[in-house]
């Protein structure tokens, strides 16, 4: 049996994280849900994700240093980038890149399988 | 005000009355012409033969008969009065249709004697423009509006979303749970929709522009869509030669495009009909022509095709379509037209730029 992918949901609003989380879990992932990018940080010190799904704008930390952070721990971690801000996207996205963050942007309002399409191709 | 001198009649006819870039007209009081500068000739392209002695109703074969502008001069004459700014728009033969703005003062002759001058201003351009920059305006404000919308709502959507499509698989098949959770699903489906093609109109996506082919694009698209409109008695024929230039685009937004002006034709096609799909290449660009023989758009409607939620159709549509084409074909520096008349048909006009 194929190892049990593992994604960590970054973002500011609980309701985006558990929803995605939930309908990732059906498809049989392994998923943390977390708010907050230094929190992320912090749980990725202490566990291995395969994929991080990073919103971009959040109080506090930003989703371009929690990007940088999370990489300097785990640089084989893919951060995937998730916003309802595309011109934010547009702004961030080059210093994302920089932070070692993957060249693909998911657009919010968006389903689980979306992620999860998103999520293989990174991993193939 | 300086002293003006008295001058020769002919010096003010010939060298002032001419230098004056506006069309004058002079008419007695029985509004038969007795004087027009030479930019009167010019602009309405009338030779003096179709103008000397005529009264002003019977110029260009009887085209200046405008009820409403003789009124005007009738009831002037009789109150010995002026009007300031009759706008009006009329189709003249030779020059096509124009928007006129019209000034005229009743003078006194003396000896029981009275004219008319009436000075006239084409304005047509002027209003195109203003109405187009008004247009821009307004769309750009709505622009903003809805990107707002779009990004209020997208995080709690995908919540909703996700939770109710989680739920749904779960469920068993068969209950009433399952068909609530269905109905629920295809409103957030619906709602996430309507999210999508605010984002479009508002120009606030940020996906890849490619060099494509147009042709591919349209390709594409008739393949999901032709059976469907064969299926409804409406067949396609296309003009698309070898030699159309590519573009710089996204071709699934483009696509998006196509898709929703041919829904729209299909609607306005009632008993089977033809939609014509051209394109060609001009200077810079490449120019898209989508023509249906359906009933047409009514004339009050045309300028609000691309507004956000305004739809002609009873319950189906959102009134989404034309915005996000809108939104999508200036994402592509390139513009969107629609000419259309009632009982003949529609044609859209898309130009996108060549691929640099």
């Amino acid at each position: 049996m194929a190892r049990q992918i593992k994604v960590l949901l970054v973002d500011d609003e609980e309701i985006v994280i558990e929803g995605i989380k939930k309908g990732l879990e059906l498809s049989g992932f392994y998923v943390k849900a977390i708010i907050g990018g230094k929190e992320a940080i912090d749980l990725v010190k202490e566990e291995y994700f395969d994929v991080v799904l990073m919103d971009l704008i959040m109080p506090g930390m930003n989703g371009v240093d929690a990007c940088k952070g999370i990489k300097e721990i785990s640089s084989k971690t893919e951060v995937l980038l998730l916003s309802g801000y595309p011109q934010e996207i547009e702004k961030f996205q080059m210093a994302f890149i920089n932070a070692g963050g993957k060249d693909l942007f998911l657009r919010k309002p968006l389903l689980a399988n979306e992620v999860e399409n998103a999520i293989n191709k990174i991993l193939k | 005000m300086c002293k003006m001198k008295k001058i020769d009649i002919n010096i003010f006819k010939e060298d002032i009355l001419n230098t004056i870039r506006d069309p004058i007209l002079v008419l007695d009081s029985d509004l038969k012409v007795i004087y027009v500068n030479s930019s009167f000739y010019d602009k309405f392209k009338l030779t003096p033969d179709e103008i000397d002695n005529k009264y002003v109703c019977e110029l260009g074969n009887g085209e200046w008969d405008i009820p409403e502008l003789r009124k005007l001069l009738e009831e002037i004459i009789h109150t010995k009065t002026s009007f300031h700014d009759f706008k009006f728009q009329h189709v003249f033969s030779n020059i096509g249709k124009r928007i006129m703005l019209i000034n005229a003062k009743v003078l006194d002759g003396g000896r029981d004697e009275k004219f008319i001058v009436a000075t006239l201003e084409d304005v047509t351009e002027k209003t195109k423009l203003m109405e187009a920059s008004l247009q821009a305006n307004k769309l750009a404000v709505i622009g903003q509006l809805s990107s707002g919308i779009a990004h209020g709502l997208s995080s709690p959507l995908t919540g909703i979303y996700n939770f109710l499509d989680a739920y749904f698989k779960e469920e068993p098949e068969g209950t009433i749970r399952h068909h609530e959770l269905k109905l629920m699903l295809d409103a957030c489906t619906y709602m996430n929709n309507i999210v999508k093609n605010l984002s479009l109109f508002a120009r606030t996506t940020t996906d890849e522009f490619k060099k494509i082919s147009l042709a591919d694009v349209i390709d594409s698209t008739l393949s999901f869509t032709e059976r469907q409109f064969i299926a409804s008695n409406i067949f396609f024929a296309k003009d698309i030669p070898d030699e159309i230039k590519k573009i710089k685009g996204n071709k699934s937004q483009l696509q998006h495009v196509l898709l929703n002006i041919l829904m729209n034709s299909k609607e306005a096609i009632t008993a089977g009909g033809e939609i014509i799909i051209k394109a060609r290449n001009s200077d810079n660009s490449v120019i898209l022509e989508i023509t249906d023989n359906g009933k047409g758009i009514p004339k009050q409607d045309l300028p609000h095709l691309f507004e956000p939620f305004f739809t002609t159709k009873d319950e189906s549509g959102t009134g989404l379509g034309l915005a996000a084409a809108y939104g999508i074909v200036k994402n592509h520096r390139g513009e969107i037209k629609v000419e259309s008349e009632e009982g003949k048909g529609t044609r859209v006009i898309i130009t996108l730029p060549f691929a640099e």
